[in-house]
């Protein structure tokens, strides 16, 4: 159990700066998610973080003690904390049994006190029979869990999960998502995940940093993240929002706010900062849109409608912002055809900037 | 490994500047030689290149039977010493040739061999070298993508269209590449010059070198530090040459991982395969059949029949003292190269690949260049070096076995240096990165970790070493002293006295000691990277 605390950190690699003064903190317990397209950072920053890459600039710090800074660098065999990798790094000489040892034996454990942590960290992860096999005849999700028993026996205060779930199908990481979050629970341990897909990132953290081009853009819990994105990029990289420009007229109460939206009034949540009116950016997901062709709706047209099961998704413009594409769920009763046009109501949404 | 690879290039490098380069160069010796060096080296890689290149396609584009064997019979010459398949090709054309005798086709008796021209040299050193050509197009075929070829069938282009228009021009730099190793590797050869060249009067640079230091011994280093660097140019040449076309190879080509399939050679495969084993029977088997007739009969000019064929010659050669002696020699000699060499090539691999040193990388590439220099050069530079006093010690190595160790571990170490840089590549490194995580230090690391895994591909790489060094012959030849014989120069010496049946025993039984290297280096081939073992098809 520990606390993480990244100040200003800020990683070269030559020419290209791969990390731009990140300053994020991991409570204890927390399970903290970096999220972010691929070459965000956010695995730079867990890497660094593991101390196998040294900082240019600012600090990182576990539970107070300063484990990196651009003078000083804590080696990542003097860190005591917890890693599973994406090729799970299983070493292939050796058993499972062994390979879950390996950290006990380098800890200079008693013989017994060794055993009973091995069989307790195989048996959690349901392994308890498979001791003796080597790595290459196990499946993937069997690799996958040795490799967190040899994290879980390792006691760590921290544990960091560089995309652990990328190379397994569907349906396996969907069972191994609920032991990743059982390991949480169970060892109260804190974690940072690097991810890029987001619903990992949404459904098994505390709480969602996302990086972009090497800054950290916002760090929230996943509803906040969704609901409130911070900018436009986070608003359009999460949940596929549409971003599209509204005068503010009325600033209300209970965190909404009047607006006009092409001409049309609307009552949309804003960001808590804005205190006056005037333009702002509205981020609209494809719930916050209906195509009820009400009095208020704004005229748009129908470009796509893809089958998704309960319901369907329309792709549609409005035709104040045609370069602007928007998303509506709808349900089947409706008639519509790509090119038909179509009436579209804004229900909900969120202003910033 | 300065000291062993870099200092003693440096040193006959200063050495052949200050000697007079003109007066060697005006000595008509020298330019004959270095004409005839030229003309036998572009000679031998043009069969090389016809032979190697054109094996290579029939075995990866077609589909003869067995080729397993095929592939192994082709590479044979590799494993078989230049001295030994010169021995047995002149056993084979020679008047008592076990072969040919019986057969009526033997050269009556007291006939010069016509081995002894440049055109025997030629045939020798382009059979011996065309396994070189062979293994550089077939990895340019394995790298070719099967798309490519695909695309062409489906245009409705005949097999010799597709070869003709779309196979050679991608397999282009492969085979300059090949061409090149076959160059460097003729200008290099020493066996066949010596046992050939000298006796035809046909003397090329490798052997002009050996006549005038075993002649008038180190007096004359200086001149033949000359007629090295002139070597060791030529060399560089090739070389630079197969660095260029190894470069253009790999930006052309972009492999999607699939390999050509071979076509069906429907009626034309028996027509085929009579072809290539007729070929193969030529290089690889007949003149071993030669050799092994050679080393059963009581005397030469005997013919061999299974009254008279005995192991006599074996234990005459065996009971010999400085025969026994000289596989004692070769066998620690090459046994010491290979253990000690992985001491240096794993943690230099280790330091090339995980830990990205850029010394170590540099230290990788000056552990190549004894390797892909003539070996008559790396001696030359190993007396050079070595024929002063050590420093400190106040003796020399010249004239004892030790001189023989260090170039060797000069010469071989890129030998079990590629091996264990292969086997390295081919560790994820997060596997260490989990070992830092698990808190292993760095030496922990290595030795639990690093080295279980590098451990096939370092004892593939020593097998190599040993089977290299066992049976050579061009750096010992300069480096030998009385009680420190190799086997390669004890067979040469041999020879040279008129003792060919038991030159030949000698030859068979270091022939099979090194295929007992390669079967065991075989064993260890499902636990290697693809290509460390050149003869696994």
């Amino acid at each position: 159990m520990a606390s993480v605390t990244i100040d200003r950190a800020t990683k070269r690699f030559g020419e290209t700066l791969a990390l731009d003064g990140v300053t994020l903190s991991a409570r204890t317990g927390e399970f903290l998610a970096l999220l972010g397209p691929s070459g965000c950072g956010k695995t730079t920053l867990l890497r660094l973080i593991a101390g196998f890459e040294t900082l240019t600039d600012g600090e990182i710090r576990v539970d107070g003690d300063l484990l990196s800074s651009a003078r000083h660098h804590v080696p990542t065999e003097k860190r005591r904390i917890g890693m599973v990798f994406q090729s799970y790094a299983l070493w292939p000489h050796m058993s499972v049994w062994d390979n879950v040892a390996f950290a006990l034996k380098v800890r200079r454990l008693t013989p017994a006190a060794l055993k009973a942590r091995v069989a307790e960290a195989l048996e959690m992860v349901g392994l308890g029979s498979l001791g003796t096999r080597r790595p290459a005849a196990l499946s993937g999700g069997q690799r996958q869990r040795v490799a967190l028993a040899r994290c879980l026996a390792m006691d760590p205060r921290l544990v960091l999960l560089d995309e652990p779930l990328a190379n397994l199908d569907a349906h396996l990481r969907e069972s191994m998502r609920a032991e990743f979050q059982d390991f949480h629970k169970r060892s109260g341990a804190t974690m940072i995940h690097v991810t890029h897909d987001q619903s990992e990132a949404l459904t098994m953290a505390d709480r969602v940093a996302v990086m972009m081009g090497g800054r950290l853009r916002q760090v929230a819990s996943p509803t906040e993240l969704y609901r409130c994105p911070a900018d436009e990029d986070v608003s359009r990289f999460i949940g596929r929002g549409s971003v599209l420009p509204v005068d503010v007229r009325e600033v209300a109460s209970c965190g909404t706010c009047h607006a006009i939206l092409a001409g049309q009034p609307i009552r949309v949540r804003r960001d808590p900062a804005r205190v006056l009116p005037g333009p702002g950016q509205l981020c609209l997901r494809a719930e916050d849109v209906r195509l009820d062709g009400g009095a208020e709706s704004l005229p748009a047209r129908v470009t796509g409608v893809r089958f998704q099961g309960d319901r369907r998704e329309v792709d549609l413009i409005l035709e104040a912002f045609p370069e602007e594409p928007l998303r509506a769920w709808t349900a089947w009763d409706h008639a519509l055809e790509p090119g038909g046009a179509v009436g579209a109501t804004v229900v909900d949404g969120w202003v910033f900037g | 490994m300065v000291g062993l690879c870099a200092l003693p290039l440096l040193r006959l490098f200063t050495e052949g500047a200050d000697g007079d380069l003109w007066a060697a160069l005006s000595d008509p010796a020298a330019l004959a030689a270095t004409r005839r060096t030229l003309v036998a080296g572009l000679g031998a890689t043009a069969l090389s290149v016809i032979l190697g290149g054109a094996m290579a396609l029939l075995v990866a584009l077609s589909n003869p039977r067995f080729k397993t064997l095929l592939v192994f019979l082709l590479l044979l010459p590799m494993l078989i010493p230049a001295q030994i398949s010169a021995l047995a090709w002149l056993e084979l054309t020679g008047p008592s040739s076990t072969v040919l005798g019986p057969l009526g086709l033997a050269p009556p008796p007291g006939t010069r061999n016509w081995l002894y021209s440049r055109e025997g040299i030629i045939l020798l050193m382009g059979i011996e070298h065309s396994t070189m050509v062979f293994l550089a197009v077939r990895a340019g075929l394995r790298a070719l993508p099967a798309d490519l070829v695909e695309a062409a069938r489906a245009t409705g282009a005949g097999p010799f269209t597709i070869l003709w228009r779309i196979i050679l021009p991608l397999l282009r730099p492969s085979l300059v590449a090949g061409a090149a190793l076959a160059f460097v590797a003729a200008i290099g050869n020493f066996g066949i010059p010596a046992l050939l060249g000298i006796p035809g009067r046909y003397t090329l640079l490798t052997a002009l070198i050996y006549q005038r230091l075993s002649g008038f011994g180190p007096s004359v280093l200086g001149d033949v530090a000359v007629l090295s660097l002139i070597l060791a140019a030529l060399a560089g040449a090739g070389l630079l040459l197969q660095a260029i076309a190894k470069g253009k190879g790999r930006v052309a080509i972009a492999s999607d991982g699939t390999t050509i399939t071979p076509y069906d050679l429907g009626r034309w495969r028996l027509v085929v395969e009579a072809l290539v084993w007729a070929v193969l029977m030529v290089i690889s088997v007949i003149p071993l059949l030669a050799l092994i007739g050679a080393s059963l009969i009581p005397a030469l000019g005997v013919p061999l029949t299974f009254a008279n064929a005995s192991l006599n010659n074996y234990a005459t050669a065996l009971g010999t003292g400085a025969v026994r002696r000289s596989f004692l020699n070769s066998a620690w000699l090459a046994g010491a190269a290979a253990l000690i060499t992985p001491l240096v090539a794993v943690p230099l691999a280790y330091a090339v690949v995980i830990r990205r040193s850029r010394l170590a990388r540099i230290l990788d590439t000056v552990a190549d260049i004894p390797f892909a220099l003539p070996g008559i050069v790396v001696s030359i530079a190993c007396i050079l070096t070595f024929l002063p006093p050590l420093p400190g010690l106040g003796v020399s190595l010249y004239g004892t076995a030790w001189i023989i160790l260090v170039a060797y571990l000069a010469r071989f170490l890129a030998l079990g240096l590629r091996p264990a840089v292969a086997g390295m590549a081919s560790i994820d490194p997060a596997l260490e990165e989990a070992g830092r995580i698990a808190g292993a230090g760095p030496l922990r690391r290595l030795t639990r970790i690093i080295l279980p895994m590098a451990a096939p591909t370092a004892a593939a790489g020593s097998l190599l070493i040993f089977m290299s060094a066992y049976n050579e012959l061009t750096v010992s030849a300069l480096l030998w002293s009385t009680g420190h014989e190799t086997i390669g120069v004890m067979i040469f010496n041999l020879y040279d006295e008129g003792d060919a049946t038991a030159a030949s025993a000698a030859s068979v039984l270091s022939v099979l000691a090194t295929l007992a290297a390669a079967g065991a280096a075989s064993l260890l081939a499902r636990r290697l990277p693809k290509g460390v073992l050149p003869w696994q098809a």
